[in-house]
């Protein structure tokens, strides 16, 4: 019993190590197999990133340099104060065409008074024809009397477009400066608006410049 | 709403071909009766009640009434590109005056 026993106690001192040994030393070549397909994405994810990162930096830089200019023409725009007379002028053109269509020498007067004139004309001719029966007569005129009112109702409604667009005309041109300063106060916000916008991307821009710039810094420095 | 617009649209295309306009409104005073009245080509119908509205070309102008077939100028005013100038007119004995605002 002692001789097996001291045969175990001298394979365990010198054998197990060097089957420790053994092993150690096959399992090394194996390591960097295995590190390589572990390692893979640790090794080119960060180059991606980091090149997707930039593209969009760029991108963004790009973009935001786009907004500043159009940023800055649409200040220049709202801010002068030219632009609002313009917008002034614009609008009495808008007015002035209305009204000059609805005036009293204008087309759609002129349309107007041709088709009363025209109504009150078969009346006339229609009160001394003899082709109709009395009862025929009676029908056609009481229908032109019908259609002579309703033009000439149509006819007032035109004076009063007539009447509500010469005042605004009139407003438009007596209140220019106090309807020019109005205009002034909305493109007053219309540029606040676009630099409020613009502080928004810039911080925006300055935030992702930030990360991008924590991305190709080495942990620890 | 469609109406409107197709309408609005009419307006202005109707208006849209014209030369530098401006527009005059002629009011006779109530109580005033005056001769008949001429701006330039166009008539002005006093007999009708509130205001009368013409389209002028723009530059110097001139109301006119009529009385034994004749012309007689008595008012002159400027017409400014789509502004409107208001004559007023009333009467002193047997002829019109006017006054002009805008």
């Amino acid at each position: 019993m002692s001789k097996p026993r001291s045969i175990v106690r001298a394979w365990a001192t010198w054998c197990c190590p060097a089957a420790l040994a053994f092993l150690l030393m096959t399992a090394i070549p194996a390591r960097p197999g295995l590190a390589q397909t572990a390692q893979k994405p640790d090794a080119i994810g960060p180059v991606e990133d980091f090149s997707r990162q930039l593209d969009e930096l760029k991108k963004s830089f790009v973009e935001l340099n786009k907004r500043i200019e159009e940023s800055a023409r649409t200040i220049d725009r709202e801010t002068d104060p030219q632009a609002s007379r313009k917008e002034i002028a614009e609008l009495r053109e808008l007015v002035g065409s209305l009204l000059g269509a609805v005036a009293d020498n204008g087309e759609v007067a002129q349309l107007g008074a041709k088709a009363l004139e025209h109504a009150r004309a078969k009346q006339k001719s229609l009160a001394a024809e003899t082709r109709f029966s009395a009862e025929q007569r009676a029908f056609l005129l009481k229908e032109w009397d019908r259609i002579a009112r309703e033009t000439e109702a149509a006819t007032t409604e035109l004076d009063n477009a007539r009447g509500r667009f010469a005042k605004v005309l009139r407003t438009l041109q007596t209140n220019d400066d106090y309807v020019g300063e109005l205009m002034e106060i909305r493109q007053g916000e219309e540029a606040l608006k676009v630099v409020r916008d613009l502080a928004k991307q810039i911080h925006e821009a300055s935030d992702m410049l930030n990360n991008f710039i924590k991305t190709i810094t080495p942990p620890g420095t | 709403m469609r109406g409107v617009l197709l309408a609005t649209s009419v307006l202005l295309a109707l208006a849209g071909c014209q030369e530098d306009t401006g527009y005059v409104e002629i009011k006779v005073t109530p109580g005033f009766v005056v001769p008949p009245l001429v701006l330039g080509p166009s008539r002005v119908d006093t007999a009708k009640g509130g205001s009368t509205v013409l389209r002028e070309k723009v530059g110097a102008a001139k109301l006119e009434y009529e009385r034994d077939g004749r012309r007689v100028p008595f008012c002159e005013f400027d017409v400014r590109k789509n502004r409107i100038v208001t004559v007023a007119v009333s009467a002193f004995g047997r002829d019109p005056r006017c006054k002009v605002e805008g």
